[in-house]
């Protein structure tokens, strides 16, 4: 009786061991690998849909949080990002109202991946299934602006932005510069002067009057 | 009455089924559990709550109405319980909708229990509730007792297992009813194109109910739309629900 | 009237897809008197569950009529008359003994403080009131017996159909069994059980049922079914000489048996007996006595079922 006993204590001790020392093994190779490397396997929306039974919001959550590690990874090891725009392409898919896959996706794709082309048909596609939300023609109108100085098209942008509800106070200041600035003075004059009216500090105000005045005095200087 | 005892008879028999209480308890530790998970994610907290929230109670619901459900008259008639209650001056049809209503009874406890929780985790993020969160509950508690009533439907006639996979296999079918649609679309007017599309109106369309993205994204929900899902399952449930009596009511037991 | 009634009864089930059909009871027809307690015999297999199960309206007839307290099967006022107890009854698992009973009383109707009452009284008189609050998972069969015994009880029915009522009970249980259904008889009720224990029936039945592969092969008081057998009959002579007891021989169904002086001889019937006497008489035999061996149930039912079951 007893040598079973401590036959079988012998065998359990050893292949709890065993298995503890199997899995910090398996976890040292396993540190090599990063997250993303199931993406390659990854299926079209069209199909995943379905097969998701309703729960297609969640699983862009999951993929959402599972593309930030991947990010986050990659930022500290080699600062590549292949799978990235395949990922957010599906995430964005999946649920199309969930703006963060877009917005950050968009400023990851931009500045850490270096795919500009990919970030703004993101973006793009992101304002085509959102029509009622300000952020995405806002970020928009934010990368023509800084990234590639093209005025006329941040202009479009950020007009549609700035007519849309919850947009931030900034936005129209920036359409009458834009307008200003791409040479239609007139409606930045009025621009300004419906800012001025509908101005709820001081400060706006006399901003409003500032570029006013300075817009005359352009105009009188063209002539 | 008669079908007040053999419900609340189901009730008692069913909170005491330690299944139940496990599925509960996973169910909760799943809703706290994503609290955690939303701490290593970059923007959409309130977003991946809800939705994590919502898919729990949908999952977990299902879960206890297929396999509760099942239990109801199949487990029933094997285990010969239904004997001794028939022998009982009672109609046939009071036992099966008895069964019905102590199971809704057990599921609207349960449901209510884990949209609590959700409720709780809303105001811990966002300091509030919306009320269209406890409407995409109150759809996914009538999606249930829709499952429910397909449970009891398959049992008066087919063995536990046999109940168990019709139901999980028409859940299936229910959610992708609205692609079935579209494939019976691309077949014009055909055989198979008529065949899908009347297969179409006798499945459960179950995405009908689900009003998950409007609690998600506080979307504006049509009155209109809400009332017609509404009664829409309300009359099918009750199809479903007359099917078993009728069919319980003819049955022979062996 | 009489407390069941059974006119050319037979039901035939479908067997699995193919739609096989099995004849499981062929043209029953069967009487059981208010007040009596009928047994009903057979062979497991039989077709005695597919009749209760008829009777109590869990089954539909094939064919034929049936009428129980007057009324036709499955008429579901009649049963706040009847009590049903299956074989092996089966409960809700997590349910206690008193909830259960609780439960059975308001189907039949009881009101509140009767059921209570009710129900303490069945379980003193079948000996379960320790055990009332334990869950029904906790019961032993002999246990599940007896609380099966107390549901069918609840409604003090005037008729009584049990499938099985002593299955898995030990020896003093089944005595317990056998008062109770002596007692019920006293107090005027009805008992129809179907049992294939055939020392329980011999000591309580006034009617019999035999049924062999769903058909009836006999039905009646005891002592007819038994008296109206040709039954063999016993002598004991002495003073035989042995070329007569050779003679007579082929009169014998077995063979002689010696028990000191004394020889024990076994005729077919009493034409044989008749014709021995004679002889023993002439020969000059001493007749020490002659008793008819009545068949036993067992022997008549082992008998008669043999040859007819299928294999």
């Amino acid at each position: 009786m007893r040598r079973e006993g401590l036959a079988i204590a012998a065998l359990l001790t050893v292949s709890l061991l065993g298995s503890v020392f199997l899995s910090v093994w398996l976890d040292g190779r396993r540190a090599q690998a990063t997250p993303g490397q199931g993406w390659l396997f990854l299926p079209d929306s069209r199909h995943l849909k379905p097969v998701l039974l309703g729960f297609h919001g969640v699983a862009a959550d999951l993929l959402w949080i599972q593309i930030v590690q991947y990010v986050g990874t990659h930022i500290e090891t080699d600062m590549k990002f292949p799978q990235l725009k395949k990922a957010l392409e599906l995430a964005t898919s999946l649920d199309p109202r969930f703006l963060e896959p877009y917005r950050l996706g968009g400023l990851f794709l931009l500045y850490l991946a270096r795919q500009p082309q990919a970030a703004v048909s993101l973006l793009e596609k992101g304002a085509a299934a959102n029509p009622d939300r300000w952020e995405l023609f806002h970020d928009l109108g934010r990368y023509y602006y800084l990234e590639v100085q093209d005025y006329d098209r941040a202009l479009r942008w950020w007009e549609r932005a700035a007519r849309l509800p919850g947009r931030p106070d900034y936005l129209p200041r920036f359409v009458a510069r834009l307008y200003a600035r791409t040479g239609h003075a007139e409606t930045a004059l009025e621009l300004w002067s419906e800012l001025y009216r509908t101005a709820q500090n001081d400060y706006l105000r006399s901003l409003a009057v500032q570029e006013m005045n300075g817009l005359k005095a352009g105009q009188v200087r063209a002539r | 009455m008669r079908i007040a005892a053999i419900a609340l008879n189901t009730f008692m028999e069913a909170v005491r089924d330690r299944i139940l209480y496990a599925i509960l308890v996973f169910a909760l530790v799943m809703l706290a559990g994503s609290t955690v998970l939303v701490t290593v994610s970059v923007g959409g907290e309130e977003k991946i709550i809800k939705d994590m929230g919502l898919a729990c109670i949908s999952i977990f619901g299902s879960l206890i109405a297929i396999f509760l459900g099942i239990g109801l008259v199949s487990k029933e008639i094997e285990k010969r319980t239904v004997y001794t209650v028939l022998s009982k001056p009672i109609h046939r049809y009071q036992f099966a909708l008895g069964k019905y209503l102590g199971l809704v009874l057990t599921l609207l406890v349960n449901v209510s229990v884990m949209a609590l929780g959700l409720i709780g985790l809303s105001y811990f993020w966002e300091g509030f509730a919306s009320p269209r969160l406890l409407l995409a509950v109150l759809f996914i508690f009538l999606e249930l007792m829709l499952v429910t009533a397909l449970a009891l439907l398959f049992s008066t006639f087919s063995s536990p297992t046999l109940s168990a996979i019709f139901t999980l296999c028409l859940f299936v079918a229910g959610h992708l009813s609205a692609d079935l649609r579209l494939f019976a679309a691309r077949f014009g007017g055909g055989l198979v194109g008529t065949a899908a599309e009347g297969l179409y109106f006798l499945l459960p369309n179950l995405s009908r109910l689900d009003f998950k993205e409007q609690a998600v994204y506080g979307a504006a929900v049509d009155p209109g739309a809400l009332a017609l899902s509404f009664l829409y399952a309300v009359f099918y449930i009750s199809a479903l629900v007359l099917t078993a009596m009728a069919i319980f009511q003819r049955r022979d037991f062996r | 009237m009489n407390a069941i009634d059974i006119e050319k009864l037979t039901k035939e089930y479908r067997s699995g897809f193919w739609g096989k059909r099995v004849r499981v009871l062929s043209q029953l027809d069967l009487t059981v008197c208010q007040g009596e307690i009928f047994g009903y015999l057979g062979p497991n297999g039989a077709g005695k569950t597919t009749t209760l199960k008829l009777l109590i309206g869990l089954v539909r007839p094939t064919s034929g009529e049936a009428r129980v307290l007057g009324q036709p099967l499955g008429d579901v006022r009649t049963k706040q008359r009847i009590g049903f107890l299956p074989e092996q009854p089966y409960f809700y698992e997590y349910l206690t003994g008193r909830e259960l009973l609780n439960f059975y009383g308001q189907l039949v109707g009881l009101p509140q403080p009767d059921r209570k009452e009710r129900i303490e009284k069945l379980a003193r008189q079948l000996r379960i009131e320790t055990r009332l609050d334990l869950p029904l998972r906790k019961y032993s069969k002999g246990m599940l017996q007896r609380l099966g015994l107390a549901q069918a009880l609840i409604n003090d029915p005037e008729l009584l159909l049990f499938d099985e009522p002593m299955s898995g009970l030990d020896p003093v249980g089944r005595r317990e069994v056998r008062d109770l259904l002596l007692g019920l008889k006293e107090k005027g009720k009805t008992v129809f059980f179907s049992s294939h224990v055939i020392p329980d029936v011999e000591m309580l039945c006034d009617r019999v049922g035999i049924l062999v592969s769903g058909r009836l092969v006999a039905q009646g008081p005891l002592d007819e079914i038994l008296g109206a057998q040709v039954a063999p009959i016993e002598i004991t002579v002495s003073h035989v000489p042995s070329e007569v007891s050779q003679e007579l021989e082929h009169l014998l169904l077995t063979r002689p048996a010696s028990k000191g002086e004394r020889l024990i001889l076994t005729v077919k019937d009493e034409d044989a007996l008749a014709e021995l006497l004679a002889r023993l008489g002439e020969a000059k035999g001493t007749v020490h006595s002659v008793i008819p061996q009545r068949e036993s149930l067992e022997e008549y039912f082992l008998r008669h079922v043999q040859p007819r079951e299928s294999p």
